[in-house]
């Protein structure tokens, strides 16, 4: 995909700007259900010249923070070892693509993920209909590391925040958490951001800086 | 320059056998395939069939002037959906092979689909990224990908200017505009599409429009000369450059008794714009 973020700059400090590999873009390969999310995390990376490490989750190497983009594991062992560098104290930002999904797939994810991090997803929801979107407004609203509105992509995952931060919601209902786990942080995002880095929505990428400057 | 019309015009209930001969005998050189449209040329329709169709046409002393669809309506190479957009390529893939098969240079595609859900600057990320994807496997088979200007009811590549810097993001020469002069609507003016584009039209839908009449409605779309498209200008900008090639008549608007009539009459107006009589 033609990524427009070019010329885009986000105010960005790394917390840690002299470790080498930072920043983990983690491909879950097959479980990626959104190509273009990998993309959009690599330009949005990349455009704020931020050095990181690409890798695929077989050898995922430790590092302050991991992105997986769009992602669908329900692979155990894959997401064990996403929950090793999570207690070893990374920071993973888990953009999930199971709003893609089938519903059996849906549901091998779900338990897996359950299993794992001890989140609850809810089944996707499907925001629009031929006569047009199901809530008032098209927007994700963000309330972490920053306040800002993002638009939604089509499908999304409530979240139930038993043990967890809301730091997202659409229409009132939590679509992002925010979860200790061992040292470590997961951040899960119900609706895919990385689609709007490649295309350079403003908000999603000054969302992006912010959680790379603060995770 | 040569005339042809789509299959999907052929009264409903009638043959592909009995709509060839009325467009012979209406006078045109050729017939557009509109896949997925008609019950003859689905995505089902298999090589050994699409070669049936292709040896009817020239049984019927015609040509196939190029492949269309109105698939991508429903599977946009826009869609944020992956499997839709795979869908939408496939759909794409199968033109190219079957213009091959049909012996023409050129399929029409409608690109981008820009809707309230999926915004502008997604649905022209996504089309470029399709149709470079694509472009290498139409010229592997000597055919010419035309992104047709839906204007109104995509919602997108709305100026001449904007379609052509599509084209250039995509560079790609099996890339080009399948320019309809009545799809500009009151958003701009057929001619100056034509100046602007010229050299990268690969085929001209051709149909009238009541500019005024609103967008999209039932009765916007009208027979060639009806409407508000300035026709003495189009036909010198293609004059101008140089097009001498397919004019494909699309009537929207059809007729509600003697619609074989409607073969004929669209022939004598393509014959006149054809012959610059107008």
């Amino acid at each position: 995909m033609v990524g427009l973020v070019g010329g885009l700059r986000w105010a960005f400090a790394p917390a840690n700007a002299g470790a080498a590999a930072a920043t983990v873009l983690a491909d879950p390969g097959s479980s990626c259900v959104l190509r273009e999310s990998v993309a959009g995390y690599e330009s949005a990376l990349s455009s704020a010249n931020v050095p990181y490490q690409r890798a695929g989750l077989q050898q995922l190497p430790c590092a302050q923070r991991i992105i997986l983009p769009a992602a669908a594991l329900a692979d155990e062992s894959k997401l064990a070892q996403v929950k090793s560098h999570l207690e070893g104290g990374a920071t993973v930002l888990f953009e999930s693509g199971a709003g893609f999904l089938s519903d059996v797939e849906f549901d091998s994810h779900r338990r897996a993920m359950n299993s794992a991090f001890g989140l609850s997803l809810h089944t996707p929801v499907r925001l629009w209909c031929p006569s047009g979107i199901v809530s008032n407004s098209p927007y994700i609203d963000y309330g972490w590391p920053i306040e800002t509105k993002v638009r939604d992509f089509s499908r999304m995952i409530p979240v139930y925040c038993g043990g967890s931060e809301a730091i997202a919601w659409f229409g009132g209902q939590p679509v992002a958490a925010r979860r200790r786990v061992g040292k470590g942080t997961l951040v899960f995002l119900g609706s895919p951001l990385g689609p709007h880095l490649l295309v350079g929505d403003r908000e999603a990428v000054e969302w992006f800086g912010a959680f790379c400057a603060a995770a | 320059m040569r005339k042809s019309i789509g299959d999907n015009e052929i009264p409903k209930g009638w043959t592909f056998e009995q709509g060839l001969d009325l467009v012979k005998k209406a006078g045109y050189d050729g017939i557009e395939l509109w896949l997925g449209d008609v019950p003859w040329f689905q995505m089902s329709t298999t090589d050994a069939q699409v070669r049936e169709l292709r040896r009817k046409v020239e049984n019927a002393g015609l040509v196939v002037s190029n492949v269309s669809t109105g698939l991508h309506w429903r599977y946009p190479l826009s869609a944020r959906d992956p499997k839709v957009r795979e869908e939408g390529m496939r759909i794409v893939r199968r033109q190219i092979e079957t213009a091959q098969m049909l012996g023409t240079d050129a399929i029409l595609v409608v690109a981008g689909l820009v809707t309230e859900e999926v915004p502008y600057n997604e649905v022209y990320s996504r089309c470029v990224e399709a149709l470079k994807t694509l472009a290498p496997d139409a010229a592997r088979a000597g055919v010419k990908i035309g992104c047709e200007n839906c204007n109104s009811e995509q919602r997108f590549l709305m100026g001449p200017r904007e379609f052509s810097l599509f084209l250039k993001d995509i560079d790609h020469p099996s890339v080009g505009i399948h320019l309809d002069v009545g799809n500009i609507h009151e958003d701009g003016f057929a001619e100056q599409w034509i100046e602007m584009l010229g050299p990268q039209i690969t085929r001209i839908h051709v149909k009238d429009v009541m500019k005024k009449r609103g967008r999209c409605c039932d009765s916007v779309y009208t027979n060639i000369f009806l409407g508000d498209n300035n026709w003495k200008a189009i036909r010198a900008a293609m004059t101008k450059v140089k097009y001498d090639g397919w004019l494909v008549a699309e009537m929207e608007r059809r007729y509600h008794y003697a619609q074989d009539q409607q073969f004929y009459d669209t022939a004598a107006a393509l014959d006149r714009l054809i012959a610059n009589r107008v």
